[in-house]
C-alpha cells in the first residue's frame, strides 16, 4: 500500500575546508513514503538543513557526497544539472524559515509564482495568472487577485510564508521540504501555517518533510520522525512511538529539556556539554560524552538498528537501547509530568 | 511590650510597595511624516514584587519589549510612569537616577551582540564595577566569583566572545548583569536564540540565581511555555494593551480572555496522536498593525466571540478575582 517516494541511503557529506575535508553527514538513511509526513528533528549543527539541501541538489560547490538519494526510484546524485532543475518545483519543492530569502523583492508575488509555473509547464500567461490566483486562494491569502499584484514587502510575515508555500506548490510537487517554516512567525500564525500544510498535504497527496528543532511542531504535523545528532540519524520511528518510548538517550533528554506549560520552575533536564564540532567528533557514539548512560563499550562504532519491542518501525543508534527504559512524554496513558517521570539522571546547571 | 504587639495586630499589615510599578504606561513611536504615531504601549499597568518573576506574553507588536525598554529607562514614556521602590527615575536628579538604574539590569536575546568583541570575559564582567569605585583587585575577584557562579571556570576568564558558544556567552551576559548587584533583571528573549538543551541550562540557572539572591525578573518571551515555566505571575499583551494578568497557574489552566485561550490552543503539543483531543481552534487573520489598531477592543478583529459592543468600547482592565484581571466585556460568559 505504501510506496517509497524518497529513499536516502547511506548519505555522507563532506565539506572541503582549508583544514581538509570535514564530514557533515555520516551514513544518513531514511525514507519518505508517498502522501505522508516525516519530521526531522535536530539542534544546530545536527545536519538537518544540509540533508535537505542534498536532497534538492543545492549543496555548495565545496561539498562532496557519497551514498544514494533515490526519488521515485531514480538516484538524484547521478542526475545532470538540467534534470535536477526540472525536478525541482515539479518533483521536489522547498520552503524556508525566512520567506524573503526565497522571494525576490523587485517582482510582485503573482509574477514570481506565475514564472515558476511557466518554467515548468506549457501554459499561457493568462492561464498562469489564473492558476496563481487559485493557488494564492488555496493557501489562504485573502483577496488573492489584488494580493498577487503586491510586492513581498507589502505582505505580513505570515502572508509571505503563505506566498512562498504557494510558489512551492504551484508546480504540483510530490515532495515538499519545509525547513523551519514557522520558526520566524508568531505562534497564532504558526498554528495557521501548520494547519495549512496539513490540509494541503492531505488534499493534494503531497508528502511533507518538515525540518524543525521543535518536537511539538513535528508532533503536530508528522506521522514519522527522524532524529539527527552530529550528522547521524540516532533514532527513527513513528511520532507516537517516539513520544511514548524514546529509544535514544539524546531523544529522551531533548524531550525533558523543553519547558512545557506544566513544568513550573521545576528543574529541566539540561543535556550537559554541547554538540561536538564536526572536526572534533568523539569515537564511537557521538553522544557519548554527554550521555548519562554511557559505558566503556560506547567508544566502539555503533550502527542504527531496530530495537526489540519497538517493532520493525523503530530504529535506534544506541547499544543500550534494549536495556534502557527512557522516559517519554506519555505516562499511564496521559501526558507525563515532572512528578511522574522516571528519574532522569541529572546534570549540572 | 503588650501594647506594641496589640498595636501591630490592630493595624492591617501594610502591603510592601512592589519593587517595580508600571503605572498606565504609554509609549509612542513617531511614524514617518504625516503618519499617525505607533502606539506601541497604550496604558499598561503592572507590578513586580521582590523575588518575583513577572512574565510578559505576547506576539509581535504586543509592546512587550517596549515595556522592558521603558522600565530600563532606554525609552522615555509619553505618559504614565515607571517607579522603582516608589521613585520614578526620570524625576530624580542624575545621581539618584543612575543609582536606581544600576539596580535594574538586562539580558538580551543575542548573546553575541551584547558583548564587546575586544574584551575578555573577565573584563566584560568587571566593567560595570568601574563606575562603583571598587578597586581593581576587588573588581577582578568579584568577576571571578560571578563567572564561577554562572558556571564558567577559570579556563574561560581570558577568552574573548568569539571563543565561546552561544550558551557560554549568555552566561557571561548574566554574570555581567549580576555584577552591579541589581534587584531586577529584565530578560528580553534571553533564551530564545539558544538550542533547547542549552536553553534548559540557562533557565535552571535563572531559577537558582533568583532563589539565592531574591532577584526579581521581568521575563519577556514569545514562547509561552518558557514564560510559564519561569514566571510566578503573567501579563498577556496584545497590540500594546493588557488582555489578562494573574498567577501563572490560573491564567494557563483557566484563561479568562479569548486571546489567552487562542494563544494556549496554538501552542504546539508534543503529544502522540491518541492524546490529542479535539481539533484546536485556530485564530484567523493577521495581527493588525500597531499604527492602526482596531477601535474598541484591540483583539476584536480576530476574536471568535466579538460583538457590536467590542467595536465601540475599549474594555476596562477589571478585577475578576483577587490578583486576577481581565480586559474583556464578556469574560464571565465565555
Amino acid at each position: 500500500m505504501t510506496e517509497t517516494l524518497l529513499d536516502v541511503r547511506n548519505l555522507s557529506l563532506y565539506l572541503d575546508t582549508p583544514d581538509g575535508d570535514v564530514q557533515i553527514l555520516d551514513d544518513v538513511s531514511f525514507t519518505v513514503e508517498r502522501s505522508t509526513t516525516v519530521g526531522m528533528i535536530g539542534e544546530s549543527g545536527s545536519g538537518k538543513s544540509m540533508t535537505a539541501l542534498a536532497v534538492l541538489g543545492l549543496l555548495p560547490p565545496r561539498a562532496r557526497v557519497t551514498g544514494e538519494i533515490r526519488f521515485r526510484g531514480t538516484d538524484l546524485l547521478a542526475m545532470s544539472r538540467a534534470e535536477l532543475a526540472r525536478l525541482r518545483g515539479t518533483g521536489i519543492s522547498m520552503i524556508f524559515q525566512e520567506p524573503m530569502t526565497a522571494l525576490d523583492p523587485v517582482f510582485t508575488i503573482g509574477q514570481q509564482i506565475s514564472q515558476v509555473l511557466r518554467s515548468h509547464r506549457r501554459v499561457t500567461r493568462r492561464e498562469a495568472r489564473e492558476k496563481t490566483i487559485e493557488m494564492l486562494d488555496a493557501v489562504g491569502i485573502p483577496d488573492p487577485a489584488r494580493r498577487s499584484g503586491e510586492y513581498p514587502h507589502q505582505l505580513s510575515g505570515g502572508m509571505r510564508q503563505r506566498a512562498m508555500i504557494a510558489m512551492a506548490l504551484i508546480g504540483e510537487p510530490e515532495l515538499l521540504i519545509a525547513d523551519e517554516p514557522t520558526t520566524a512567525v508568531d505562534i497564532t500564525i504558526q498554528a495557521q501555517l501548520l494547519d495549512l500544510l496539513e490540509t494541503l498535504g492531505r488534499e493534494r497527496g503531497t508528502s511533507i518533510m518538515l525540518i524543525s528543532h521543535d518536537i511539538g511542531v513535528v508532533a503536530e504535523l508528522c506521522r514519522r520522525v527522524v532524529v539527527l545528532y552530529a550528522g547521524q540519524v540516532v533514532e527513527a520511528t513513528t511520532t507516537d512511538a517516539l513520544l511514548e518510548r524514546p529509544g535514544h538517550p539524546y531523544t529522551s533528554g531533548l524531550m525533558w529539556a523543553v519547558p512545557r506549560l506544566g513544568t513550573r520552575r521545576q528543574r529541566l533536564h539540561a543535556i550537559r556539554g554541547r554538540v561536538p564540532q564536526p572536526d572534533q567528533l568523539p569515537t564511537g557514539c557521538r553522544f557519548r560524552p554527554r550521555c548519562d548512560f554511557a559505558v566503556p563499550e560506547c567508544a566502539e562504532p555503533i550502527a542504527l538498528a531496530p530495537v526489540g519491542d519497538g517493532g520493525p518501525e523503530h530504529d535506534v543508534r544506541c547499544r543500550r537501547a534494549d536495556e534502557l527504559d527512557l522516559p517519554g512524554l506519555v505516562h499511564d496513558g496521559a501526558e507525563a509530568t515532572v512528578e511522574n517521570a522516571p528519574v532522569v539522571q541529572g546534570s549540572g546547571s | 511590650m503588650t501594647t506594641v504587639s496589640t498595636a501591630q495586630a490592630g493595624t492591617a499589615p501594610k502591603p510592601a510597595p512592589p519593587l517595580l510599578e508600571v503605572d498606565d504606561l504609554v509609549v509612542h513611536f513617531e511614524g514617518r511624516r504625516r503618519q499617525q504615531p505607533i502606539r506601541a504601549v497604550d496604558g499598561v499597568s503592572l507590578g513586580i514584587g521582590r523575588g518575583e518573576t513577572l512574565g510578559l506574553i505576547g506576539e509581535s507588536g504586543s509592546g512587550k519589549s517596549t515595556i522592558g525598554r521603558a522600565v530600563l529607562g532606554l525609552l522615555r514614556p509619553k505618559a504614565g510612569a515607571v517607579r522603582f521602590e516608589g521613585e520614578d527615575p526620570w524625576t530624580q536628579p542624575g545621581r539618584r537616577r543612575r543609582e536606581l538604574r544600576r539596580r535594574m539590569q538586562v539580558v538580551f536575546q543575542d548573546p553575541h551582540e551584547a558583548l564587546d568583541p575586544r574584551m575578555t570575559v573577565e573584563q566584560s564582567v568587571a566593567e560595570p564595577l568601574l563606575m562603583t569605585g571598587v578597586r581593581r583587585p576587588e573588581r577582578l575577584r568579584r568577576a571571578a566569583d560571578l563567572l564561577e557562579r554562572v558556571g564558567l571556570g577559570d579556563a574561560h576568564r581570558y577568552r574573548r566572545p568569539h571563543e565561546l558558544s552561544g550558551g557560554q556567552k549568555q552566561r557571561v551576559n548574566i554574570a555581567r548583569a549580576l555584577a552591579s548587584d541589581p534587584d531586577l533583571i529584565v530578560c528580553d528573549e534571553s533564551v530564545s536564540a539558544l538550542d533547547v538543551s542549552i536553553q534548559a541550562e540557562i533557565l535552571n540557572l535563572l531559577v537558582d540565581l533568583q532563589d539565592e539572591r531574591g532577584l526579581s525578573y521581568l521575563f519577556i518571551s514569545h514562547d509561552i511555555s518558557v514564560v510559564a515555566h519561569l514566571s510566578h505571575r503573567v501579563t498577556v499583551l496584545y497590540l500594546g494593551m493588557v488582555m489578562e494578568s494573574g498567577a501563572v497557574g490560573a491564567v494557563v489552566d483557566r484563561p479568562a480572555h479569548p486571546y489567552t485561550r487562542a494563544l494556549l490552543a496554538a501552542q504546539p503539543r508534543a503529544l502522540p496522536s491518541y492524546l490529542r483531543t479535539e481539533r484546536r481552534e485556530v485564530l484567523r487573520g493577521d495581527i493588525p498593525s500597531p499604527a492602526a489598531p482596531p477601535s474598541g477592543c484591540r483583539f476584536r478583529t480576530r476574536c471568535p466571540f466579538a460583538r457590536d459592543r467590542c467595536a465601540q468600547e475599549i474594555p476596562a482592565v477589571r478585577e475578576l478575582e483577587p490578583g486576577r484581571t481581565v480586559a474583556c466585556h464578556f469574560a464571565e460568559q465565555l
